[in-house]
């Protein structure tokens, strides 16, 4: 049983010593010489310590969450439960919950959780703002504003133009298909994409990844494993000369 | 298995095609194809005019041609890539430079991976007198 201090409260630190004490082990929170700790750590000292009842193996630490705030922009970091959420910077009360959508939907969401648009659910001149969207059914002339990412799903249908600054991600096991131009911020892509991407910064293809169609992109990275089949355009963004001569062909 | 590297230093130039059956390290300039039987590395400093038919390949240099490739193509950072690519594996850095097609299948047949992608056509051989073709005919 934990103690008590003297105002009746048991912090965590108690409750951690009263399980040690339970368990048996001997090393208590007295304060040792560092020469005794050091001949208690000896690897001959293993062997003994190895055979006592363990106790914890780990510390459980609370979330951590990454917040953007919608409002100013800020982004910051909140540890534990987000009930009530004020953005340090500017001082709005933001929400924190989850948003899913189903059916059709029209409006604007604001939210520091992320937006789920399920399969069959239909997205039509609305303004998203969440730290990540998920997106399996149709997005039509809608502004996304995510704070983080943009997960494209199977079955996800968008407007290729609303993505331009958005990073887009896909993870494994999903298979995205989309008729008309991918314009991105940059492209993790973990599954199977057929489109035709244009991204501004970065494009990632990894392991067990499939892309079909065209790429173009001032920077892509490839992990072995990957499977494609397209038209790649790679050339990285090269700083402007004062006389802007071209450089000699080899 | 320890197989002989040959290795080309960067003063040198070749005009013609160069045929190895082990490993070979490139670090001038070749005007021709390339068939190597093992791992083919092109230094950051050698330049090729002409397809590459190997093994394996880790580019590090400029390539103005198609590379062909039983296992892997490795591209690296500094890789500056004019032409189409064809290989079971492929690693691609950051910075490469490439422009072109690519066929990667990990599963090894052609096209075995994606049932409703297009049957790919099969790589041009390259002429004797060292034209560069494409592997994807338009």
């Amino acid at each position: 049983m934990a103690r008590a201090d003297k105002n009746g409260m048991i912090d965590g630190y108690m409750a951690v010593q009263s399980v040690r004490r339970s368990s048996g082990r001997q090393q208590e929170r007295d304060h040792t010489d560092p020469s005794e700790a050091a001949h208690q750590s000896s690897p001959e000292q293993q062997p003994s310590q190895a055979n006592k009842p363990q106790g914890f193996g780990h510390t459980a630490l609370p979330t951590r969450h990454q917040i953007h705030c919608y409002a100013c922009g800020y982004q910051f970091h909140v540890t534990g439960s987000l009930d009530r959420l004020l953005c340090p910077k500017c001082r709005e009360q933001l929400h924190t919950g989850d948003k899913t959508i189903c059916g059709p939907f029209s409006g604007t969401i604001q939210t520091v959780g992320s937006v789920t648009i399920h399969s069959g659910a239909s997205v039509t001149d609305s303004t998203i703002t969440a730290t990540v969207i998920r997106i399996a059914g149709e997005c039509r002339k809608t502004r996304l504003q995510p704070g983080l990412r943009v997960e494209l799903e199977t079955g996800a249908r968008i407007d290729s133009a609303k993505l331009d600054a958005v990073d887009v991600v896909i993870s494994s096991n999903q298979n995205v298909t989309i008729d008309t131009e991918l314009y991105c911020k940059s492209l993790q892509l973990m599954g199977t994409l057929r489109a035709d991407v244009r991204a501004r910064e970065q494009v990632e293809i990894q392991s067990d990844a499939v892309f079909h169609g065209t790429l173009a992109s001032p920077r892509l990275v490839v992990e072995d494993g990957a499977a494609l089949r397209a038209t790649l355009h790679i050339k990285p963004h090269t700083p402007q000369r004062n006389d802007q001569n071209d450089e000699p062909k080899g | 298995m320890d197989q002989t590297q040959s290795v080309i230093g960067p003063d040198v130039e070749i005009t013609g095609n160069l045929k190895c059956e082990s490993h070979i390290q490139l670090n001038g300039k070749l005007n021709g194809d390339l068939t190597c039987g093992g791992l083919a590395s092109i230094g950051r400093e050698c330049t090729i005019k002409g397809n590459v038919q190997t093994e394996s390949v880790a580019l590090s240099g400029a390539l103005n041609g198609n590379i062909t490739a039983r296992d892997k193509i490795d591209l690296k950072s500094t890789a500056r890539l004019h032409g189409d690519i064809r290989a079971k594996r492929l690693t691609v850095e950051d910075g490469v430079t490439f422009i072109g097609k690519v066929d990667v299948n990990p599963s090894g047949a052609t096209g075995a991976k994606s049932q409703d992608a297009k049957a790919a056509p099969e790589p041009d051989i390259p002429s004797k007198d060292g034209e560069t073709k494409g592997l994807f005919r338009r």
